[in-house]
């Protein structure tokens, strides 16, 4: 079964990771390929302060307005609606990495840790250089590995996030 | 009762010769009303399962996605308003209500249908959408003036899942029911519904004086009550008897239910036209039919129209016999107005306009019959059968409408454009196609064959064919995964093979173009020119059981017999398994299923099932960037280049054409970074479609794909990967120059060392060729 503490734990960690979204809100560029709309520049603009080092995508602000909203659910703890409304930014920003490491995060406090894994590990193979994106998503890694009971694995997860947190500055 | 009865009535017996009758009588009259009262009883219970059958089935609603609106979406203000059209939105610029629009240049005005989604109610929005670049630049609300991030459209309906086929009907509650239509039908129909007990004596008399006073039968006394009988046991004779039963059975349908309830029944049963073979039951499915929207968008013209075709749907068939058909309508808008259900007055504003009826009826509610037989399919791990035709669910489907509807289109006019151009028979080509959202496994759009109304043989999901070379990337793969050994330009012999089969025989495999291509073939132009011989001996050096092991990896799970013919793709696969395995290769390595359902909700839109997004790392991320690679250049410079006649060079795809023995099947599969295409055509008797891979499927599939909004196709440079820059010349040829430098992927710590990078950004100097013309050309 999914331990209690382990329930707790993945969820601040989820909720800090969906706080997260807040410090991603500023990186301004588009999916890869897609030219800048022009009529959205404006808004971008007031927003445009990079957030971390060459960050990939963080969302237009349908994206953002989506994540807003299942930070929202998360809060109250409807962990379904929150996944929906991921899914529903995935499918404008199939290739966001953000949305991937917060729905890896739903996954994981809903007791679903192979596709909190999954989810994760796909949110790194997209995270460019995001080294502080990638640190919480060898949290989120290493979490469900150890729900699972495969600790050795766990602690080399818990490793490589340490590692790359240091090297985030984050 | 019935003895009670007899005994009352038996008179007291005074003369012996009536005495000498009575036990006769006694016994005849008493057998007679026995009868009466068992025949009484076999009504009754005839009536009420029919009523309870009609009742409680209430068939899954199926919904396409609904369509998101927001800044940035590449869209165009046209390209919304067929989406508009095809939700039945009306044009009024006014926006008087909900599903109405209006067009003003770059700019759409809408007013959007209140919808309860998964996620909760979507209330009706005033909105203005401005577009610019062929995109959404703003949307705001305007009842408030605010901007709005994010919106979406009510979904299509495309269809209903019955337990019946050729039946067709979208079931209302009379909560549903707009109480103008409710109204008007009582005042026209049955004007003391509320009062009689199923049959109306009073109406009954009023009827006879009227048929009498005309020497026909002008008028009916029936109640919505018999009518409703009459409609379940779909008789239109009109002897004396059938009228008795069917009084009988309105009385004993009155005695189980309330009003609103045979009133609810009566809405959704009455017969109101015919499509062909399909008949037109009930006004939900009516307004549709004839106004191509729901029926709480019905102006009061329209309800009028279709409470006058009540009394013969045939006789003023409003296609057929639009001038009977305005005279009908006309008359119930006076009875309307006698009812005051609307001014006199406006009576004479009422009568000018016109019948509102769309010229062409919108095919059967199940307008994509082969991808509503693909959700069925896939609801049946969750769903019964029998719940799934009468439970009333919700199922909200990934189907985009749009590209549905330019798979459906391309797929067709290519067809015949195909049999004409070459001198096939018309109409034996057949053809399937899966279209793919890539990241999210959604299946977008699934064409079963080229009538795409019918719900046939669905060959996008049982059509299993010979894949042919859309095998060779699973080859590749697999051999790009040891990559101490092979590497995107190993060099790989294209020179005749003989191999002794273990029944003995010979198996010589031939190269497309009928020659061999030497031993010094790159790897990835071995892939790009789709060389066969090449590919056997390399599936034979990699070992066929790990390529049938890849293939597993990569999502088919059908496990072909490991012999060397899997290199060429002997073995049978449907389009839909093909584009399992190609979305894993689009997707990075990373598995999902694809799925057709987003959610099911249940009939009061409580939810039920959620199919969330699933994924796995299914193959190492860094052969799989490898062999993107070389599928690029199949699409560049390979035997799909004619893909970029129909699309933008600015758009990166990847992909592989398939052709089987003589011909019989042609295949293409491929993805740009957000949709996935396969595509096949042959015959189903499987004799030669006279096609190659190149000439048939790739046609189709480039003309789909120029249809959708792409994105290029670039994958993530992996870490474990390295990107080396190499003339392609010199790879192929042993060349000393840089003329042309293109970057190579390699496996990190792999390198051959023998291999020399061109300087990036400095193209060494062109020397002399050696050839004193050629040098002319230099």
């Amino acid at each position: 079964m999914f331990g209690d503490t382990l329930g707790y734990a993945a969820a601040a960690c989820l909720v800090m990771a969906l706080g997260g979204c807040a410090v991603y809100k500023g990186a301004v560029s588009e999916p890869a390929g897609t030219p800048s709309p022009a009529a959205t520049e404006g808004a971008r603009e007031e927003e445009a302060a990079p957030a971390t080092s060459g960050s990939a995508p963080a969302g237009g602000p349908a994206v953002i307005a989506l994540m807003e909203q299942a930070r929202t659910h998360v809060a109250a703890e409807e962990y379904s609606q929150a996944a929906a409304a991921l899914e529903r930014a995935l499918r404008i920003e199939p290739k966001n990495a953000v949305i991937y490491s917060q729905l890896a995060g739903v996954m994981l406090v809903q007791g679903a840790t192979e596709e909190a894994e999954n989810l994760a590990r796909k949110s790194n193979s997209l995270a460019g250089d995001q080294t502080g994106l990638q640190a919480r998503n060898w949290n989120t890694i290493a979490r469900a590995l150890r729900a699972r009971g495969e600790n050795a694995a766990a602690d080399a997860a818990e490793l490589r996030a340490r590692q790359l947190k240091s090297i985030s500055g984050e | 009762m019935a003895r009670k009865n007899t005994r009352k009535k038996t008179p007291p017996v005074t003369h012996p010769w009536l005495s000498a009758l009575w036990p006769p009588f006694v016994v005849i009259s008493s057998i007679f009303i026995l009868l009466a009262a068992l025949y009484t009883v076999y009504l009754d219970h005839r009536v009420r399962s029919q009523f309870e059958g009609a009742r409680w089935s209430l068939p899954a609603k199926v919904y396409a996605r609904p369509l998101e609106l927001y800044p940035g979406l590449r869209m165009q203000p046209e390209t919304l308003g067929q989406e508009l059209d095809r939700l039945g939105y009306r044009n009024d610029a006014k926006l008087s209500g909900p599903g109405t629009y209006g067009i003003n240049g770059a700019r759409i005005n809408l007013m959007s249908r209140p919808f309860r989604f998964w996620d909760g109610l979507q209330t009706a929005k005033r909105l203005e959408i401005s577009f610019a670049d062929g995109r959404i630049s703003n949307l705001k609300e305007l009842d408030s003036g605010k901007v709005s991030h994010i919106t979406r459209l009510d979904p299509l309906l495309i269809g209903s899942i019955y337990p019946v086929q050729g039946e067709d009907r979208i079931l209302l509650r009379i909560s549903e029911v707009p109480e103008k239509l409710t109204n008007g039908l009582l005042a026209v129909e049955d004007r003391n519904y509320y009062e009689h007990f199923g049959v109306d004596p009073k109406a009954i008399m009023r009827a006879m004086v009227a048929n009498l006073k005309a020497g026909r039968v002008v008028q009916g006394g029936s109640t919505i009550t018999q009518q409703l009988v009459k409609n379940f046991f779909l008789t239109r004779d009109q002897t004396l008897i059938r009228k008795a039963k069917e009084a009988i059975m309105a009385v004993l349908l009155e005695l189980h239910y309330g009003k609103d309830e045979i009133l609810e029944a009566y809405l959704n049963e009455v017969y109101l036209g015919q499509d062909g073979a399909r008949a037109i039951h009930g006004f939900g499915l009516a307004s549709y039919f004839y106004f191509k929207k729901p029926l709480a968008e019905l102006r009061m013209e329209e309800i009028a129209l279709l409470v006058g075709v009540v009394k013969g749907p045939s006789y003023f068939d409003p296609r057929r016999r639009p001038e009977r058909a305005l005279e009908r309508r006309n008359l119930v808008l006076d009875m309307f107005a006698n009812a005051k259900l609307i001014e006199p007055d406006s009576l004479e504003s009422y009568y000018k306009r016109s019948l509102g009826v769309v010229q062409k009826p919108p095919q059967g509610t199940t307008q994509y019959p082969a991808f509503v037989d693909l959700v069925r399919r896939q609801l049946r791990g969750h769903y019964r059968e029998a719940d799934l035709s009468s439970e009333g669910l919700q199922i909200f489907t990934t189907l985009d409408p749009r590209t549905q509807e330019a798979a459906e289109n391309r797929l067709k006019t290519h067809l015949r454009e195909l049999e004409r151009s070459r001198g096939l028979p018309a109409g034996k080509l057949q053809s399937a196609a899966v279209v793919t959202s890539v990241d999210g496994g959604e299946v977008l759009a699934l064409v079963g064959g080229r009538d795409t109304g019918y719900a046939g043989f669905n060959r996008a999901l049982d059509a299993r064919r010979p894949i042919g070379s859309l095998v060779k990337p699973v080859v590749y793969l697999t051999a790009l995964s040891r990559p101490h050994r092979y590497s995107l330009v190993s060099l790989l012999n294209d020179e005749e093979l003989e191999l002794i089969q273990p029944n003995g025989e010979t198996w010589a495999p031939q190269n497309y173009d009928k020659r061999f291509h030497g031993d010094e073939v790159p790897l990835y132009l071995a892939l790009a020119k789709s060389y066969n011989v090449a590919t056997v001996r390399l599936a034979l050096d990699v070992g066929i059981p790990s390529i049938v092991d890849t293939l597993d990896k990569l999502g088919y799970k059908g496990r072909p017999m490991a012999v060397p013919s899997v290199a060429l793709g002997a073995f049978e696969m449907a389009p839909m398994e093909v584009a399992q395995v190609y979305n894993t290769l689009a997707t990075g390595g990373y598995y999902t299923p694809l799925l057709s359902i987003r959610e099911v909700l249940s009939k009061d839109s409580e939810p039920l099932t959620r199919y969330p997004l699933r994924l796995r790392q299914a193959y190492d991320e860094g052969p799989v960037y490898l062999l993107n690679w070389a599928m690029e250049q199949v699409m560049r410079a390979g035997t799909a280049k004619s893909a970029y006649n129909m699309i933008s060079r600015d758009i990166n795809l990847a992909g592989k054409t398939g052709t089987t023995d003589d011909l019989r099947d042609s295949w293409f599969a491929g993805y740009s970074g957000n949709r996935l295409s396969v595509v096949w055509v042959g015959r189903d008797d499987n004799s030669p479609a006279h096609l190659s891979g190149a000439t048939g499927a790739l046609q189709i599939w480039s003309r789909i794909m120029a249809d959708l909004e792409l994105e290029s196709f670039a994958p993530n440079s992996p870490d474990s990967v390295v990107n080396i820059p190499l003339d392609p010349e010199e790879v192929e040829h042993d060349d000393e120059d840089c003329n042309q430098v293109m970057n190579f992927p390699f496996i990190r710590g792999t390198v051959d060392p023998d291999i020399e990078p061109c300087e990036e950004g400095v193209k060494r100097k062109k020397e002399s060729t050696g050839n004193w013309l050629l040098d002319l050309f230099r």
